[in-house]
């Protein structure tokens, strides 16, 4: 059921930027249950700030009007300085200054360091959170990250917005 | 982002996201969700601010432990320092 500010805010992505623009809607949630103690999981972290690789990677679409569907695959040794903002749609000044605002790597390794969860995944998807058209996410992107994780054996997951 | 989160959870993933619109996230129905009222650009805390940004990433794990039933949403109490 959408708010009034949320219909407002529909009304307006469908001006300014896709003309077919609707807020997803779901009846109900999937679930997932921990089937391990934390403190035996293996983490995964997913951020939809827009990060990217300065040296590996092409930005993400930051501008397109439909969003950008896609992900980047950071490892976590990746030296800062060598990370790059593409989002248009958020003001940058904190995570310029530091990562771990939106996308906390130091924080979840000083997690496993204490034994509050048992391990980090050593790699983080970043994706960027514009998206007036998520039909390709939902479809295949996010299923695609997914799998992979699956694969690896990754327990759970902390996603943070930006 | 909840959009993710219902990817993963539908492979066996446990997620917990950390949200800042609790309106958008209320329709979505990400599986379990902790609501930080910061401002956009900064979910977790200000740059610089590892006490909080780290309060905030302990709140979400442990959400994910707690939360029995899917589309929890739990507003977090963690305040914006000023």
């Amino acid at each position: 059921m959408l708010t009034t500010k949320l219909e407002a805010a529909q009304a307006r992505i469908r001006e300014r930027w896709y003309p077919g623009f609707a807020w997803v809607v779901n009846d109900s949630a999937p679930w997932a249950p921990l089937t391990k103690p934390l403190a035996e999981a293996t983490v995964a972290l997913l951020s939809t700030c827009g990060l990217y690789r300065a040296d590996v990677h092409v930005p993400f679409d930051a501008w397109n009007d439909l969003g950008d569907p896609s992900f980047r695959a950071i490892h976590d040794d990746t030296p800062p300085e060598r990370l790059r903002i593409a989002h248009a749609h958020y003001e940058h000044h904190h995570i310029a200054a530091d990562h771990e605002v939106s996308l906390p790597m130091i924080h979840l390794h000083q997690l496993a360091q204490e034994g509050r969860i048992g391990g980090c995944y050593p790699w983080l998807y970043s994706f960027m959170g514009f998206l007036p058209e998520p039909r390709q996410l939902i479809a295949e992107t996010a299923p695609e990250v997914a799998r992979y994780l699956r694969a690896d054996g990754v327990d759970a997951a902390l996603l943070t917005p930006c | 982002m909840g959009l993710i989160a219902r990817a993963l959870e539908e492979q066996g993933i446990a997620t917990v996201c950390v949200v800042m619109n609790r309106d958008i996230t209320e329709n979505v129905k990400p599986p379990r969700a902790l609501f930080v009222r910061f401002p956009y650009g900064a979910p977790l805390g200000p740059a610089g601010d590892g006490e909080t940004q780290m309060a905030v990433v302990r709140a979400a794990l442990d959400l994910l432990v707690s939360a029995t039933q899917p589309a929890t949403i739990v507003t977090s109490d963690i305040e914006w320092p000023e």
